[in-house]
């Protein structure tokens, strides 16, 4: 205890004494999260949309006029043919085009549930699944809105009435669908995932290029007292850029904290742990700084950035991929923050996520001490 | 009973054979020098000694401990400064020593005492709050001696400790060193110089990774054969042609302006003058000196060790 305590204090005077790597620890936080936080936007701010209305009756004119008048629909102008949507996403000139067929009044009044096709421009992904459940709540909205007219007209009940288009897509916790309240998160792990990585990769590599690693393998300390007060300071920086992140989330973005602030450092401290541990591994296998740090950073950033569901769900990935997934520490660490931050989850219900983590923050650390070489 | 017992050491470095077979033995309270040419082998030997290296073969003991079998618990009993500067220079002159200590988990009570002493044995105890980093060379230096001491080792590795260190502080050095062996610490020393290796109680002659020789300074000039003469000349170059060739030249090094020859023949000074003068060679002097040191450091060297 005494070898981990001494440890830590030099490795936290070293901190404090380079003001260069103190005030980037400081900052970083603020820098990466304004940055990512303002260029990475999934919204969809305007929607251009187009018809192609088969039908030229009341009720389809009524549709169109009351989607025009929808909060972020603009609307483009109207087709004949169908087949001519092409040109129009080719022009960029509209994102999604609804094509309601001939007879549509009709079915409807004769209470059948009447197909409209939602045509969407797919190329760009994330984009186009907005429009499409824009589009698609829209139509289904107005759809319901004609038959609890109708069930009205007919003296029922509106519960009874048919549903003229059934509404599959519901969305929990987002309903405006901001990205930024479900990146916001994901933003906090990976600034962490970074600068924890980033400001560990030094430690071991840089005693040996500066050549204090001499008199410290001279020393009877065991490799684990090492690793371990080496890590203390790291983490205790790494839980003040937790708290620098999260209230940047809930000032700048608007991403308040709703669940327990206790189990939010919790579960940042082992996740800060695993990310350290990561740094401190490369420091132990490399022989100079900049290559841990590369090293460091490449294998942290971009697998997190990729994999770990912070802009891309991990469901829809391939097997091997999702399986990848489960081995970074920010899958689970994410899946955690937005429990607690978005949904005010308590750990007892994310159990496996909780389990995952602790798993990970023992793995790393333990690789790191083995890796270890008290030698020149 | 021996201090330090080094038996077969081999040390490679890829293909490279650092240390080859090396044997010797210190005694307790011994101030034990390790001297030879740059890349002979001395700092690689001093690692080992240190538990920094782990050797192809043989065997090491320090204070009575296995150094492959125990590296930690020899590691407890040993004090070393490293030929680089192994000391944080963003840590000040206490707070490295009191890491030390809380590395070999030295008695606090005790070590502060120590560290008292030190600080004011070494007049380091003004700059004790100065960031390590800021000292001078020789500030450096005996801090670097104070962290190896401070936890009370038996044996004291002392690789090069004064290398690149002004005249003035190398006396202060020596000094600090002097009243060691008195408390009962056998000292280990690397050093290139000379006039170092003579206040060794006893060397060791490493050369290209083979022990050349051991034994007192005295013990090892007298190996030196033939009869060492000083030859003074204003043409050096002219009176090593006219020596060159002689049955009896054993060897010839140049000492600034004289050259000393060993010569193994009856009537040193006179056949040498002679043989010069038949060469036409001007020559100031030849006269007889006593092989020193450095005398029996460059024939070993250069005979391998074989005389």
């Amino acid at each position: 205890m005494r070898r981990i305590r001494a440890v830590a204090r030099k490795e936290w005077l070293h901190i404090i004494r380079d003001p260069r790597s103190l005030i980037a620890a400081l900052t970083l936080p603020v820098v990466l999260l304004v940055l990512y936080g303002y260029a990475v936007n999934l919204d969809l701010n305007e929607l251009e949309w187009a018809v192609c209305d088969q039908d030229q009756s009341a009720t389809s004119r009524a549709l169109i006029a009351n989607m025009s008048g929808l909060e972020r629909f603009t609307f483009v102008g109207a087709i004949d043919d169908p087949e001519d949507t092409e040109q129009l996403f080719r022009l960029g000139t509209a994102r999604g085009v609804v094509v309601l067929p001939a007879g549509l009044e009709r079915d409807v009044f004769a209470g059948r549930t009447v197909p409209v096709q939602v045509l969407i421009d797919g190329s760009e992904g994330t984009i186009a699944s907005l429009a499409q459940s824009y589009l698609e709540g829209a139509v289904n909205a107005f759809g319901a809105q004609i038959s609890r007219d109708q069930a009205r007209r007919r003296g029922l009940a509106g519960a009874l009435g048919g549903q003229a288009i059934e509404a599959r897509t519901r969305i929990y916790y987002n309903p405006d669908l901001i990205s930024r309240k479900f990146l916001v998160p994901g933003l906090i792990a990976i600034v962490l995932m970074m600068l924890a990585a980033l400001l560990t990769s030094g430690v071991v590599v840089r005693e040996r290029e500066r050549g204090t690693f001499e008199l410290l393998a001279a020393s009877p300390i065991a490799p684990s007292d090492l690793i371990i007060g080496k890590l203390l300071p790291y983490i205790l920086l790494g839980l003040v850029d937790v708290v620098i992140a999260v209230v940047i989330g809930w000032v700048l973005f608007d991403v308040p904290v709703v669940g327990s602030p206790l189990a939010l450092i919790v579960v940042s401290a082992i996740f800060v742990l695993t990310a350290s541990a990561i740094g401190l591994f490369f420091s132990c296998v490399t022989s100079t700084q900049q290559a841990a740090m590369l090293l460091a950073l490449a294998s942290t950033v971009i697998p997190t950035m990729l994999l770990s569901g912070f802009a891309y769900p991990v469901r829809n990935m391939p097997l091997f991929l999702q399986g990848v997934a489960q081995v970074l520490p920010a899958t689970h660490y994410i899946a955690l923050l937005r429990g607690i931050i978005l949904r005010g989850a308590g750990l007892m219900h994310m159990w496996p996520n909780v389990a995952a983590l602790v798993a990970i923050g023992l793995l790393w650390p333990t690789v790191a001490i083995r890796r270890f070489r008290k030698a020149l | 009973m021996n201090a330090v017992v080094v038996d077969g050491l081999t040390h490679r470095f890829g293909e490279v054979t650092a240390l080859d077979d090396v044997s010797f033995e210190v005694a307790e309270s011994e101030i034990f020098g390790l001297i030879g040419p740059d890349g002979a082998g001395k700092t690689t030997l001093m690692r080992l000694l240190a538990g920094l290296l782990t050797p192809n073969g043989g065997q090491i003991e320090l204070g009575g401990v296995d150094v492959l079998a125990d590296p930690e618990a020899a590691k407890q009993k040993l004090g070393y400064l490293s030929q680089v500067f192994s000391l944080y220079g963003d840590l000040t002159i206490g707070e490295n020593l009191d890491f030390v200590v809380e590395m070999f988990q030295e008695d606090r009570a005790v070590a502060a005492e120590a560290k008292q002493r030190l600080l004011e044995m070494t007049d380091l105890a003004r700059f004790v709050d100065r960031q390590a980093g800021r000292l001078s060379g020789g500030m450096k230096q005996k801090l670097g001696l104070s962290c190896a001491l401070i936890h009370r080792p038996q044996v004291l590795l002392l690789d090069e400790p004064t290398t690149g260190v002004d005249p003035l502080s190398r006396r202060d050095f020596w000094r600090l060193l002097a009243d060691l062996p008195g408390q009962g610490v056998t000292i280990v020393l690397s050093s290139p110089y000379m006039d170092e290796a003579a206040r060794c109680d006893r060397l060791a002659l490493i050369d290209h990774g083979r022990l050349l020789a051991t034994g007192t300074a005295d013990e090892l000039a007298a190996r030196v054969k033939g009869t060492m003469l000083e030859v003074v000349s204003r043409d050096l170059p002219a009176v090593s042609a006219a020596l060159a060739g002689a049955a009896e030249l054993l060897g010839e090094t140049t000492f600034g302006d004289a050259l000393h020859v060993r010569w193994d023949g009856p009537d040193a000074e006179a056949a040498v003058l002679a043989r010069l003068q038949a060469a036409g060679v001007a020559v100031q002097e030849v006269i007889e000196i006593e092989a020193g040191l450095e005398d029996a450091f460059v024939e070993l060297v250069s005979t391998g060790g074989a005389s």
